[in-house]
């Protein structure tokens, strides 16, 4: 194998999760621009539709829908191909100090950042979707690993991804599977719509190599999901522009 | 061609160290197949030819240095040009239980692991030879959180080495020079099997849940963290261990 083939998705099958917007979009486009065919999933079918279009290659494909409805979830999962890479990045955020947090509140952070990629990753697997040397990655964050103030909810559904991958990396070893985590720091997209200000006057200085874009952590997908990662598992890597202080 | 790739190395021109055998050599080899010029050094100056002969493209060379010689280091640095990226890959193992621990044991690991990838990166800096937007990558290991036993001095000089590097790159961040470390489990390379003595090499690639983990494979790891795709990678460790260290506290 070529060197550059390494770092390549050619003949590869990928299914990326909160594909219309932010990191998952642009992992889905990348993905694509280094050969894979993609499979694009999230809620917003028009949205989807767009990135769809904005895809190099063929055979790419977008199915609409709420992975935290079950239903909907198994339905997915009996009408996909079998894949040779899943990103999980839908997720939402989750800000609230611990003294006020609502159980509610609580609960659904953890539904979609937490139960809807276990549960479609155990579906996934049960019903042999994912090839022998396949891998899974998921989306955590800098706040898996970090304290800030009022981002416990967040925090604690991001490091739970963290702490499930690593008996999943074990039990799929045998099948030459890899299981591995990205902690992004903090990337401008839709996701921080509602702070978007404060961060780029506030936060923004803190970042030695400042805010990052998107692309940058499609591109560390793209590592962890190509042959090039083939004996990295359970791991979890830190892409932030090398922020101290969060 | 490569040059498309976000992970092509085109244009570059990357230093290693401990190139003439292992993990160095390996990562030579890739970084010339993804478009590298290279600049090889180690103590071995027949090694380091046979690595040059080897590798596909042009422009590369070789520039013998003794890691174990300080004084050595600064001359050495003066008369190189200036690189894109640097991969410190030299390095020694040995297995040495704690109570037969002597003071030579330590400074010996500690300058080769160490010592040696300090001074030069300092010397680097200080002459100006790490362009804007460079990457360091230094190979460090597992082993500077997992220790077996009768690794303890081995396991510190990598955990010196990693912790060192995240503090480099707080300081080389304004010039966009991005540092970062390469944490391997255990490799199947010369090193290793000269490490072996009472457990064979493939007892050790069975602790790997992926199997066998070859110097390219970590060769691989290198390259992204040395090309443009990883830009907004610094101060973090990338863990190569096929699972290895996944069920140690």
């Amino acid at each position: 194998m070529e060197a550059l083939d390494l770092f390549r998705l050619d003949g590869k099958t990928v299914l990326v999760t909160g594909a219309s917007s932010g990191i998952g979009q642009s992992i889905a486009e990348a993905c694509a621009e280094v050969g894979a065919r993609v499979v694009l999933h999230g809620r917003n079918e028009q949205r989807l539709g767009q990135v769809l279009k904005s895809l190099q290659g063929e055979g790419h494909g977008v199915i609409a829908g709420d992975l935290n409805d079950f239903d909907h979830l198994f339905a997915l999962v009996d009408q996909l191909p079998e894949l040779d890479g899943v990103v999980h990045c839908a997720g939402i955020d989750g800000v609230a100090p611990m003294r006020m947090v609502q159980p509610q509140m609580l609960e659904n952070v953890f539904r979609i950042n937490y139960m809807a990629p276990m549960v479609l990753t155990q579906r996934l697997l049960q019903r042999k979707k994912i090839r022998a040397h396949g891998a899974i990655l998921f989306m955590s964050s800098i706040a898996a690993k970090t304290g800030k103030v009022g981002v416990g909810p967040y925090s604690g559904s991001k490091a739970a991804l963290l702490g499930t991958m690593r008996p999943l990396a074990l039990e799929v070893a045998k099948h030459g599977m890899r299981v591995n985590a990205l902690c992004p720091g903090i990337v401008l997209t839709p996701l921080f719509d509602g702070f978007k200000e404060h961060i780029q006057q506030d936060v923004a200085p803190s970042y030695p190599l400042g805010l990052g874009e998107p692309q940058d952590v499609a591109y560390a997908a793209v590592f962890f999901l190509a042959d090039a990662s083939r004996k990295i598992t359970g791991t979890d890597f830190s892409i932030d522009g090398g922020v101290p202080f969060t | 061609m490569t040059g498309t790739s976000p992970f092509s190395l085109e244009g570059k021109t990357i230093l290693v160290t401990g190139a003439s055998s292992g993990i160095g050599r390996s990562c030579a080899q890739m970084i010339s197949a993804m478009g590298g010029r290279l600049i090889l050094t180690a103590r071995n100056e027949s090694r380091l030819q046979e690595t040059l002969t080897q590798l596909p493209g042009e422009g590369h060379s070789i520039s013998p240095l003794d890691l174990l010689d300080n004084p050595a280091i600064e001359p050495w640095v003066e008369q190189l040009t200036a690189v894109d990226g640097v991969v410190h890959a030299a390095g020694v193992a040995k297995v040495v239980p704690f109570r037969m621990t002597t003071e030579s044991h330590v400074d010996e690991l500690m300058q080769v692991n160490f010592k040696a990838p300090v001074l030069l990166t300092q010397a680097m800096l200080r002459m100006k030879k790490i362009r804007p937007n460079a990457s360091l990558v230094f190979i460090t290991a597992v082993a500077d959180h997992i220790a077996p036993a009768g690794t303890a001095v081995y396991a510190a000089s990598k955990a010196a080495l990693n912790a060192a590097v995240r503090s480099l790159a707080l300081e080389t961040a304004k010039h966009k020079i991005r540092a970062n470390s390469v944490s391997p489990g255990y490799v199947d390379t010369p090193m290793l099997e000269r490490l072996v003595s009472t457990t064979s090499v493939d007892e050790l690639q069975k602790l790997s849940h992926l199997g066998e983990i070859q110097p390219d494979d970590v060769a691989a790891s290198v390259v992204y963290l040395l090309s443009d795709a990883a830009r907004w990678v610094t101060r973090a460790c990338l863990v190569i261990d096929g699972g290895l260290s996944v069920p140690v506290r």
